[in-house]
C-alpha cells in the first residue's frame, strides 16, 4: 500500500475510533461521525502538513502544476504548435551553431594524449634562407605573422638535436600547387609525412597498419587511406589490403585504413591517402624537395613533449637548431644563385604552439563568420522569446479572472508565479526537444554548411576534417538555452498576470473601460522585436552590397565565357622534352573547335587554385642591371608561364609591345635551330604595369632587359609587351607580374578557352578534342572562372542568405508581434473606442490613434537598431568589401522595408477598430 | 471526558516531547496517542487532532519512532501502531532535561521567593 494510501486509512481509523467513542458516551451514529470528523479538522490540510512533514510536498505541488499546464497546453493547441515550433527553430538553430563552434574550438584531437602536442611556426624580418615566398603563411602569435612550415634538412637538424622532445614529426600537403592525380579517382588530397607521423599522434590505424620509419624511404610505396576516401573511393570494400592506388602513374600499396573522424593536425582538411615523405618526389618537380635547404614549404612540423619540459625549455632546446639550418641554408642558397654569402639577416625564432585542438587554421579562418552566425541565431532566439511573452501577455490578461479568484482562494502569488513559469517551462521543454532532435537530424548538413564557410584555402571542395556528433557540452548548453528562454518569455507575463487589485479584476467585466492599456512591457517587447528585425536586415543588405560589388569589380580580364580545362600530360607518359610541343598541338587542336573563339594556355590562371594557396603567387626573383642591392633585395614578381593569345583570349589590353607567338617558346627556339633570328629576342618576357611602374620607372620598357638567373645573367631577358594590371581576386590588389612563354617543364597546364556559348556545355566537346590529340592525358577538374570566383565568395553569399533568411524570419515574427499588441489593445479598450465614434470620432481618426500607440515602440526599436549595428560595425568591416558598416543607405533602406511591413500589421488590427459598431460595443459593456 | 474544560493551547514544540513520552509507555495507534495526553491531562492539554499526525510523521522521520501495522484481534481490524526506539528514548531525555531547566528558569522569574524546587 503506498504512503497516501496508508495515510489515508491512518487518518479515516482516527475519525472511526472517535466516533465510536462518542457514541458510547450516548451520541447518536450521524451525530457522532460528524463531531468526530470535525474534531479532526480539515483532512486535506492534514494531509498537505503530513508531505511537508515528509519533505516531498513539492513533488506534489510540481506534478500538480506539470499537469496543469499539460492540459493548458491541450486545449489552446494553436498557440502552443506555434510557440513550441518557434522555440524548436530557436533552440535547434542555436544548438547546430553551438556544436559547431564546440567542435571548432574546443574538440580535442582524436590522439593519445594531446595536451602534449605542439606545433612548430617561426619568425624572421629578413630571410634569405628561403627561396622567394616558398613558405606557407602560420598562424598569427601576439601579433606576428609568423610562418608555419619549414625546410626538410631544418626539420631534420630539429628532429635530430632535440632532447625536449620525444618525438618530431613532419607533414605537408602540398596541394594544388604539386597536385597528385590518381587514376580513376581524378585529383584527391595526398599528405606526404613523415615515417614516425602515426606514433608522434599515437594513434593506430583501424584496418591494416600505419606507416613506420621503415616506410619513409625514397621510393616507398607504401599507402594509408582515410575513411571517408576509403569509402567513398572503394566503395568501403574489406579486401582493401589487397588493392594498390595510383598516385600519379605510379601504383602504391594500401596497406592501412585510418578510423572515423581521424584527419591528422589541421582540421581544415582530411586527406584522402597518406605516404611517407620519400614518396615526395613524385609530386614534386626536378630538385628533390627533401634535399633543398631553401625550399621551406616542405615540412609543417609537430611534435610530443616530453613529461615535465615546458614550453620555453623546449624553445631554448630546439631553436638553436633551427637557426643552425637556417645558416647553412643562406650559405647554400648563396652558392646556388653564384653571389656572396648575406650575413646580415635574422635569425629565426621559434615559436611552439598548442596543437591540442589541432592547428589553428580552421579556427582562425571561421572564428568570425561563427561568430556573427551564433549572433544572428541568438537575435532570433531572442525575438521568438519576445514573441512568445508578448502571446503570453495577451493570454495572462484573459486569465485575470482565474488569477484573481485563485488569489482570492488563499493561493500565494509566489505559487502562482511558481505555476506560470512550469507552464512556460514545459513549453520550452517541449520547444526544446524538438531543436535538438532537428539539430542533430541535420548534423550533417549543417557539417557541410561549416565547411562551405571556409575560404579557400586548400580549395573550395575539401571536406572538412571535424566531425560533430552528441556532446555534453552541446547538450549542457542546449538546456541552458531552453530553460533560460523559458524565463526569460515567461518571467515578465507571469509577474505582470499576478500583479493585479483582487476585487476590482472579478468584478470588472472583460472589456474595460478607462484604464488605458498602458503595457509598457509589451511596448518593450515590440521595440526589441522591431531593433532585432532591423539589425539582421541591415546586416543582410550591407552583404548584398558586398557580394554586388565583389561581382563588378573589374579584375583586369573577362572572366564570362571563359572555360578552363587542365591536363597533366606526364602521367600520360609524354617526356619533359617534347611536352612544349604537346601544349601547342593540345592548343591548335583545340582552336577548331566550332563555338571556341580562341584558346591559350598557362600554368596559373587567374583564381586558379595556385593563385590562391599560398602567400602570393608562385613568385620568381630577378636583377636588372644597374640595380641597387638594396632594391634587388625587394625584386620579386609573380611568374607565369602563358601561350600565345593569352591576352587575346583574357582580354586583358596590351598596352605596348605585342604577346607571344609560338616562335617565342622553347620549341620555338629548338626549332629555330639554325641562325638565330636578330628581331626575335632569345628569351621574351612580357611584364604588367605595375611591374613598369615598380621597377622600370621612367625607362621604356620594351628596350628593358632583366634576368631570372641572377647574379649571373642579369640581361638575359627582353621585354617585348606592357600589359595592363589583373588581380586573382577583387581584395587583392594588383602586383607586379612576369609573364615568360610556356615551356615544357610544367606538370599541369590549363587550357583556357574562350567560348561563344555557355562555356559548360563546351566541355564533352572539349574532352573529345583532348581524345584525339592524346588519348592518354585526358582533361580533367574543368571549370569556369566565374565558378571559381563564386567559390571564393562562398562565405561572403552564405552569411547574405542566412542573413536574408533570418531577416524575414525575424520581420515576419516582429509583424505578428506587432498586430497581436494592437489586436490586443482594440479588444481593451472597445468601449472606449465605441464610445468615441459615437461621439463623433471618424474612422479614420481612430485608424490614426491606434497606429500611434504602435509609433513609440517601433520608432525606439529602429533607433536601437541602427545603433547596434554601427557598434557593431568593427566586427564585420573585414568581411565587407565596397560598402562600410556605417553606411548610411543601407541603413535608411533597411528600416524603410521593416516600417512598410510593420505598417502593414499595423493597419489591420486599426481598421477593425476604425469598424467597430458603437452601439454594439457599448451595449456588450 | 469533560468537554467544558477549558483547553489551552499546546506549545508546538513540546506536543513532540509529549508524544514521545506517551509512547514510552507502550507502543500506540495516533487516536489512542490523542486520547492519553488528553485524559492524564483531564483535559487541560488540547492535542489538535490535526497537528498529531504531521507531528507522528514528522518524528518518524527523524527515526525516533517506527510505524507497524498491527491486527488488532478485539475490535477486528488493522491500526498503525506507534513505537519508540531507542535513538527516540535519547531524545526524550534530552528534551526532558531541557525542558527542566527552561520550567525551573521560568519559575525563578515567577516565584523568586521560592528558590530552587525540587530536583
Amino acid at each position: 500500500m503506498n504512503r497516501e494510501d496508508d495515510l489515508d486509512k491512518e487518518l479515516r481509523d482516527h475519525v472511526d475510533l472517535e466516533a465510536e467513542d462518542r457514541m458510547d458516551a450516548g451520541l447518536p451514529r450521524s451525530e457522532a461521525r460528524a463531531a468526530a470528523a470535525r474534531q479532526l479538522g480539515s483532512v486535506a490540510l492534514i494531509k498537505e502538513d503530513v508531505r511537508e512533514a515528509w519533505g516531498t510536498a513539492w513533488i506534489e505541488r510540481m506534478r500538480q502544476d506539470l499537469a496543469f499546464a499539460a492540459r493548458l497546453m491541450r486545449k489552446t493547441p494553436g498557440f502552443t504548435a506555434t510557440a513550441v515550433l518557434t522555440l524548436a527553430i530557436g533552440v535547434g538553430a542555436s544548438t547546430a551553431i553551438f556544436s559547431q563552434i564546440n567542435a571548432v574550438f574546443w574538440k580535442t584531437l582524436p590522439v593519445d594524449r594531446p595536451q602534449e602536442l605542439r606545433s612548430l611556426a617561426w619568425f624572421g624580418q629578413k630571410h634569405p634562407f628561403v627561396a622567394g615566398t616558398n613558405v606557407i603563411a602560420g598562424p598569427s602569435v601576439a601579433g606576428i605573422e609568423t610562418f608555419g612550415s619549414f625546410s626538410y634538412p631544418a626539420y631534420k637538424e630539429m628532429r635530430d638535436g632535440t632532447r625536449t622532445f620525444s618525438q618530431l614529426a613532419c607533414w605537408a600537403d602540398l596541394g594544388e600547387a604539386r597536385p597528385v592525380v590518381m587514376r580513376d579517382v581524378g585529383f584527391g588530397t595526398v599528405h606526404f609525412v613523415s615515417g614516425n607521423y602515426f606514433d608522434t599522434l599515437g594513434v593506430r590505424a583501424a584496418i591494416g597498419r600505419i606507416l613506420t620509419p621503415e616506410d619513409d624511404t625514397p621510393g616507398t610505396t607504401a599507402a594509408v587511406l582515410s575513411e571517408p576516401f576509403w569509402r567513398r573511393s572503394f566503395g568501403g570494400r574489406a579486401d582493401i589490403l589487397q588493392h594498390t592506388i595510383d598516385l600519379n602513374g605510379k601504383a602504391f600499396a594500401i596497406v592501412g585504413v585510418m578510423s572515423r573522424g581521424f584527419f591528422g593536425i589541421d582540421p581544415s582538411t582530411i586527406p584522402d591517402v597518406i605516404v611517407a615523405t620519400g614518396a615526395v618526389q613524385l609530386a614534386a618537380s626536378t630538385v628533390n624537395p627533401l634535399q633543398n635547404p631553401v625550399l621551406w614549404q616542405m615540412c609543417r612540423v609537430f611534435g610530443r613533449l616530453r613529461s615535465g619540459v615546458t614550453d620555453q625549455q623546449a624553445r631554448t632546446d630546439v631553436e638553436p637548431w633551427l637557426r643552425q639550418a637556417a645558416d647553412d641554408a643562406v650559405t647554400a642558397a648563396a652558392t646556388m644563385q653564384r653571389r656572396p654569402r648575406e650575413n646580415d639577416y635574422d635569425a629565426p625564432r621559434l615559436f611552439l604552439l598548442d596543437a591540442e585542438r589541432g592547428l589553428g587554421t580552421l579556427r582562425d579562418a571561421v572564428s568570425t563568420p561563427l561568430l556573427i552566425l551564433m549572433a544572428v541565431v541568438v537575435a532570433i532566439l531572442l525575438i521568438a522569446c519576445a514573441n512568445i511573452a508578448g502571446l503570453l501577455i495577451v493570454r495572462g490578461a484573459a486569465r485575470e479572472r482565474e488569477i484573481a479568484t485563485r488569489l482570492a482562494l488563499g493561493a500565494s502569488r509566489g505559487r502562482l508565479i511558481r505555476q506560470l513559469l512550469t507552464e512556460s517551462l514545459l513549453l520550452s521543454a517541449a520547444g526544446g526537444a524538438l531543436g535538438v532532435a532537428l539539430a542533430y537530424a541535420f548534423a550533417r548538413t549543417s557539417a557541410t554548411l561549416i565547411s562551405r564557410f571556409m575560404p579557400t584555402v586548400y580549395g573550395a571542395d575539401r571536406s572538412l576534417g571535424v566531425i560533430v556528433s552528441p556532446d555534453a557540452r552541446v547538450l549542457i548548453f542546449s538546456a541552458a538555452v531552453t530553460i533560460v528562454t523559458a524565463l526569460v518569455f515567461g518571467g515578465l507575463p507571469a509577474c505582470r498576470s499576478t500583479r493585479i487589485a483582487l476585487i476590482s479584476s472579478i468584478k470588472r467585466s472583460k472589456t474595460g473601460v478607462g484604464r488605458s492599456s498602458r503595457l509598457p512591457a509589451d511596448k518593450l517587447l515590440v521595440a526589441i522585436q522591431a531593433a532585432l528585425s532591423v539589425l539582421l536586415m541591415i546586416g543582410a543588405g550591407l552583404f548584398l552590397r558586398t557580394i554586388t560589388n565583389l561581382r563588378e569589380t573589374p579584375l583586369g580580364y573577362d572572366p564570362g565565357g571563359l572555360l578552363y580545362a587542365r591536363i597533366e600530360p606526364r602521367t600520360g607518359g609524354i617526356p619533359s622534352a617534347q611536352r612544349a610541343a604537346f601544349f601547342e598541338r593540345a592548343v591548335k587542336r583545340f582552336e577548331t573547335i566550332p563555338g571556341i573563339t580562341s584558346v591559350t594556355a598557362t600554368d596559373n590562371p587567374p583564381l586558379g587554385r595556385a593563385a590562391t594557396i599560398f602567400l602570393g603567387a608562385p613568385a620568381a626573383r630577378f636583377c636588372m642591371p644597374g640595380m641597387t642591392p638594396h632594391a634587388e633585395r625587394d625584386a620579386s614578381a609573380a611568374l607565369a608561364g602563358v601561350a600565345p593569345r593569352y591576352f587575346e583570349t583574357l582580354r586583358t589590353p596590351v598596352v605596348t609591345g605585342r604577346e607571344f607567338d609560338w616562335l617565342d617558346g622553347e620549341a620555338g627556339n629548338a626549332a629555330s635551330s639554325g641562325a638565330p633570328d636578330p628581331s626575335r629576342p632569345r628569351f621574351p618576357a612580357i611584364v604588367n604595369e605595375a611591374f613598369a611602374r615598380r621597377f622600370l620607372a621612367g625607362k621604356n620598357p620594351l628596350d628593358s632587359r632583366f634576368g631570372l638567373n641572377c647574379p649571373s645573367q642579369p640581361s638575359a631577358i627582353q621585354i617585348i609587351g606592357v600589359v595592363a594590371d589583373s588581380k586573382n581576386l577583387p581584395r587583392q590588389s594588383s602586383s607586379p607580374r612576369i609573364y615568360v612563354p610556356m615551356g615544357g617543364s610544367i606538370n599541369v597546364v590549363t587550357l583556357i578557352l574562350r567560348t561563344g556559348g555557355r562555356p559548360e556545355a563546351m566541355i564533352p566537346t572539349v574532352r573529345r578534342a583532348m581524345a584525339d590529340v592524346s588519348v592518354n592525358v585526358p582533361t580533367f577538374g574543368e571549370t569556369t572562372p566565374i565558378e571559381l570566383r563564386e567559390q571564393q565568395m562562398q562565405q561572403e553569399r552564405l552569411l547574405t542568405n542566412l542573413l536574408i533568411a533570418f531577416g524575414a524570419v525575424a520581420l515576419l515574427l516582429s509583424s505578428i508581434g506587432i498586430y497581436g499588441m494592437l489586436a490586443y489593445l482594440v479588444t481593451r479598450r472597445t468601449s472606449e473606442i465605441g464610445i468615441r465614434m459615437a461621439l463623433g470620432a471618424r474612422p479614420a481618426a481612430v485608424v490614426a490613434m491606434v497606429l500611434r500607440e504602435s509609433i513609440g515602440p517601433v520608432a525606439v526599436g529602429l533607433a536601437l537598431g541602427a545603433l547596434t549595428a554601427i557598434v557593431a560595425a568593427r566586427w564585420v568591416n573585414t568581411l565587407l568589401f565596397g560598402v562600410t558598416a556605417y553606411d548610411p543607405r543601407t541603413i535608411a533602406a533597411a528600416a524603410l522595408v521593416f516600417l512598410a511591413i510593420a505598417s502593414l500589421a499595423a493597419l489591420l488590427p486599426a481598421r477593425r477598430a476604425s469598424r467597430i459598431d458603437p452601439l454594439g460595443a457599448l451595449r456588450a459593456e | 471526558m469533560t468537554t467544558s474544560a477549558k483547553r489551552h493551547a499546546l506549545l508546538r514544540g513540546t506536543l513532540d516531547m509529549l508524544i514521545l513520552r506517551t509512547l514510552q509507555w507502550r507502543p500506540m495507534h495516533g487516536h489512542d496517542i490523542a486520547k492519553h495526553i488528553q485524559r492524564t491531562t483531564e483535559d487541560v492539554l488540547q492535542v489538535e487532532h490535526g497537528s498529531l499526525y504531521p507531528a507522528l510523521h514528522r518524528l518518524r522521520r527523524k527515526g525516533w519512532i517506527t510505524a507497524a501495522w498491527e491486527w488488532q484481534k478485539a475490535l477486528n481490524r488493522e491500526f498503525k501502531f506507534y513505537n519508540l526506539t531507542p535513538g527516540g528514548r535519547r531524545q526524550l531525555a534530552t528534551e526532558e532535561a531541557q525542558w527542566r531547566r527552561v520550567s525551573k528558569a521560568i519559575a525563578r522569574v515567577m516565584w523568586p521567593a521560592l528558590g530552587t524546587s525540587e530536583d
